[in-house]
């Protein structure tokens, strides 16, 4: 009896999705074991449902209203424009994908090619991802690296 | 005075102003402790060929050369323009270092952005191949010499053109390009990959021979292996591992270069790191901290040791001080910050103005007037240190381990046999010849530094059986098994052929099928060295290291060795030898001066009277000689002729008695000393006397023949 209503209570609860609010923990470079994430301006990614569809915002530090529309490149000299070629969230699957370009800015500069790919696991409650980013140089690959993230769920 | 008479004195002093406000000036000098600066009482160096060459703003090409006076230094007053300077070496000669202060912000200037310390090194054929025509630039390594970074880069290999357009300003009828080879995210097992998508590998380098290479590599092995916070010694000694690897890869590459593109110039950038010298805690490591002085130290020596000097692009040391004189904000100006964390590890565009101008000082470069970076119409303080080559040591004895099996293993320990080379074949295994038994009673030489060098080449084919050659100060080469590596404790060898690797460490391979050798097959001798180093020492704060040198008794235990490399799993055995024609230490540094002989000769204090020998009635002897200026003790040996190997001369192990070291000496009259043999000590008939003095340390040869040779100081044990 015991059993079946704890399953009844199970069924009961909604599925978690990406919807909610974020906050990056871990961030790696490459295969390495350090943690480089700027504990002064902790970086934060919501997703939440507009208009019947997900978006994301994401900002550093405390102040949600600096938020950007994700994703989005700010540097300490302000926001740096660039080139969107994909934005997947899916709920369904608990994926979410952004690939864009950052635009050289000088001329004979490297193009950036970033792409940011994160999946729910754990329950739920963490968001484990990759940004890779790759310099092109006439349209040819010029190397690349690539950051592991860690985002646990806030309240 | 007639008014004519005042305005033509007006007129040359307003000259002379503005020539000495035009100049470039600097010192040459005996760095006896190796460090890039002229610290008090080290000498200046007079006659020093010092060459500057360029062109003057708006006015002709200079290329004047200078000796420098008897104080070490050089001036020229070329006026505003681009310039190049070129000291050439004194025969003899190696520059010592860039000077690399700038760790502890007490002790050393303050920075003043974009220059900061001058901190010059120089092109040894760089005016050559400007004046002569084309000039290719190859820029190899990682993101640092793309000059990326998120924070709207100025450009791809930015400061790389800029220094080439300072080079193209000095010598303007020269034309050049820059061979963009560098590529994001690689580490120094990517330089050793033959592919030919980007010429970021020495395969392709070898091909383009340019001029000029930089190398900006080694962050991203670091990064790659960054330990947690907190880590675990297995954690460490993972990452030790991977330092390692890269040391043995860069030592590849650069020796590579060195020998393969003859005329290029090489120079290496030095390592900054914004998470080891941030003082706030929430983003640097101690592992950082630990670590990048050895790192930078590691690179230093490899660029010093090559058989061609490769010069240091000396950043870390600046970065290191803008970021203590800041309060230790991690660079907070000089890097990118990225609000969204997709960088804060790369320069911003200040920052890339201090590996510009570094490496166009270790270049050379100087700009006078409007087209240098700070608007200096004089630039003082381009010093150029030198070490001193004092001696060339090669080893004694010789082995062969693990079935190696040699022919003519002799000819490895000699250059004097008319080229004649050990013939080593090794195996699948863990084959090695192992040559050692360096001499180290050459007590009157001060070591600064010791280079290891190898000559050989290759017959038959190698295919996949590779071979390493290497050094080790302690004959160790490796740690014994489970060994836990620590700033202090990590320096087991210097690498000198192979041994690394794109497909090492084993545990850890990135390429685990790559080639161990980017030379396997030497068809014509080919000459490899590196500096010999071993562990640091540390009594400062966290990471202020000191790296002392090599000591005599450490010489006598230096080993080095021709291994076998195999690759696991390969099928056969490659049928080769190598050749190992000779292989050596080079000592540089200076020399005290060496005592007279205490024989009676000449020079001492008694007037040049004989040594002479009394039996006293009870059958002791006294051993009458001139004393010598400023001796702290005497010694006295007793030796046997016709039992030795060198020379019939024997007073070391086959010696009738030992020596009587700090022997008590008596008064003998004006100039003249005496020791007193006891007659119970006093030797046979065919025994030999030999006292020698000790002066700051140095010993007086033991003996010399009659030609003038010494008869062993091997022998002289009392040192």
């Amino acid at each position: 009896m015991l059993t079946l209503v704890l399953v009844f209570c199970l069924a009961a609860l909604p599925a978690p999705t990406l919807q909610g609010r974020w906050k990056l923990v871990e961030q790696h470079y490459g295969s390495g074991g350090a943690n480089l994430i700027t504990i002064e301006a902790p970086l934060r990614l919501e997703f939440s449902v507009s208009a019947g569809q997900m978006v994301g915002r994401i900002w550093a530090a405390e102040d949600r209203s600096k938020a950007l529309a994700w994703p989005a490149l700010l540097t300490e000299h302000g926001t740096h424009p660039i080139e969107i070629r994909q934005i997947s969230i899916q709920p369904g699957n608990n994926l979410a994908r952004a690939a864009y370009r950052v635009p050289p800015a000088s001329p004979g500069g490297d193009v950036l090619e970033v792409v940011e790919e994160y999946r729910m696991v754990d329950g739920g409650m963490v968001l484990l991802g990759t940004v890779t980013v790759t310099a092109l140089a006439n349209d040819f690959p010029a190397g690349s690296y690539t950051l592991h993230r860690r985002f646990a769920r806030e309240p | 005075m007639r008014p004519g008479h005042l305005g033509a004195v007006l007129l040359f002093v307003l000259t002379s102003t503005s020539a000495l406000a035009q100049s470039v000036s600097g010192h040459a000098f005996d760095d006896r402790n190796g460090n890039g600066i002229q610290d008090p009482g080290e000498p200046a160096l007079p006659g020093v060929s010092v060459r500057l060459a360029g062109k003057q703003d708006a006015g002709p090409l200079v290329d004047a050369t200078v000796p420098t006076d008897a104080a070490g230094t050089f001036l020229f007053a070329p006026g505003n323009g681009c310039y190049v300077l070129q000291p050439a070496d004194p025969a003899g000669w190696r520059l010592s270092s860039t000077r690399w202060d700038g760790f502890n912000p007490a002790s050393t200037p303050g920075y003043v952005a974009p220059v900061g310390q001058p901190r010059f090194a120089k092109l040894d054929q760089g005016i050559g191949h400007l004046q002569a025509g084309p000039y290719l630039i190859a820029a190899m390594g990682d993101s640092i010499a793309r000059n990326f970074n998120f924070c709207s880069s100025a450009g791809a290999f930015w400061y790389t053109s800029q220094v080439q357009s300072r080079l193209l300003c000095a010598f303007p009828a020269a034309t050049s390009s820059v061979d963009q080879a560098a590529q994001l995210g690689e580490t120094t097992d990517d330089l050793l990959v033959d592919e030919s998508n980007n010429h970021n590998n020495v395969f392709r380098i070898v091909e383009a021979q340019p001029q000029l290479i930089t190398i900006s590599a080694i962050g991203n092995d670091m990064l790659d292996v960054d330990p947690p916070a907190n880590p675990t010694q297995a954690q460490v000694n993972k990452a030790v591992a991977e330092i390692l690897d890269a040391r043995q890869n860069l030592q590849e590459v650069i020796s590579v270069l060195t020998s393969q593109v003859p005329g290029a110039d090489i120079v290496l950038n030095s390592l900054y790191d914004n998470l080891a010298y941030n003082c706030s805690t929430s983003n640097s490591t101690d592992f950082h901290r630990a670590w990048l002085p050895i790192v930078d130290e590691i690179l230093r020596d490899l660029a010093w040791g090559q058989t061609r000097r490769v010069s240091i692009n000396e950043v870390a040391a600046e970065f290191a001080h803008e970021d203590q004189q800041g309060a230790c904000t991690g660079f907070e100006a000089k890097i990118c910050r990225d609000i969204f964390g997709l960088d804060n590890i790369h320069p911003n565009n200040a920052g890339y103005t201090i590996v510009r101008e570094k490496l166009w000082e270790s270049a050379g470069g100087v700009n006078l007037g409007p087209k240098d970076a700070a608007l200096r119409t004089s630039i003082s303080g381009a010093d150029y240190g030198y070490l001193r080559h004092v001696r060339r040591l090669y080893p004694r004895v010789w082995e062969t381990r693990n079935g190696a099996s040699v022919v003519n293993p002799e000819s490895a320990t000699t250059e004097a046999d008319g080229g004649a080379a050990a013939q080593i074949t090794l195996g699948t295994g863990a084959e090695e010849f192992r040559l050692g038994g360096f001499p180290d009673w050459y007590d009157e030489v001060q070591i600064v530094r010791v280079v290891a060098g190898v000559r050989y080449r290759t017959t038959g084919t190698v295919a996949d059986d590779f071979y390493r050659m290497e050094a080790s100060v302690s004959g160790a080469f490796r740690p014994p098994p489970g060994f836990s590596y620590t700033p202090t404790s990590w320096n087991f060898y210097t690498p000198l052929v192979g041994g690394g690797g794109p497909n090492q460490p084993a545990e850890n391979p990135d390429y685990p099928n790559a080639m161990l050798l980017a030379l396997p097959n030497v068809s014509t001798l080919r000459e490899v060295t590196a500096t010999l180093t071993k562990n640091p020492t540390l009594t400062g704060g966290a990471g202020e290291y000191q790296w002392p040198a090599l000591t005599q008794s450490e010489l006598a235990t230096t080993a080095i060795r021709v291994a076998a490399a195999p690759v696991a799993a390969t099928a056969g055995n490659d049928n080769y030898q190598v050749q190992l024609e000779s292989a050596w230490l080079d000592l540089y540094g200076w020399e005290k001066p060496r005592p007279p002989e205490v024989s009676g000769s000449g020079g001492g204090g008694g007037g040049g009277q004989a040594m002479t020998v009394d039996r006293l009635p009870d059958g002791s002897l006294v051993v009458t000689f001139d004393a010598v200026a400023g001796a702290q003790r005497y010694n006295l040996y007793l030796g046997r002729i016709s039992t030795g190997s060198a020379g019939g001369y024997d007073h070391g192990s086959g010696a009738p008695a030992g020596p009587l070291c700090d022997a008590p000496t008596q008064s003998a009259g004006p100039g003249r000393l005496s020791i007193t043999v006891p007659s119970g000590s006093v030797p046979g008939l065919d025994t030999y006397l030999l006292v020698t003095a000790h002066v700051d340390g140095v010993e007086s040869p033991s003996g010399f023949r009659s030609d003038g040779t010494e008869i062993d100081r091997s022998q002289s044990t009392c040192r």
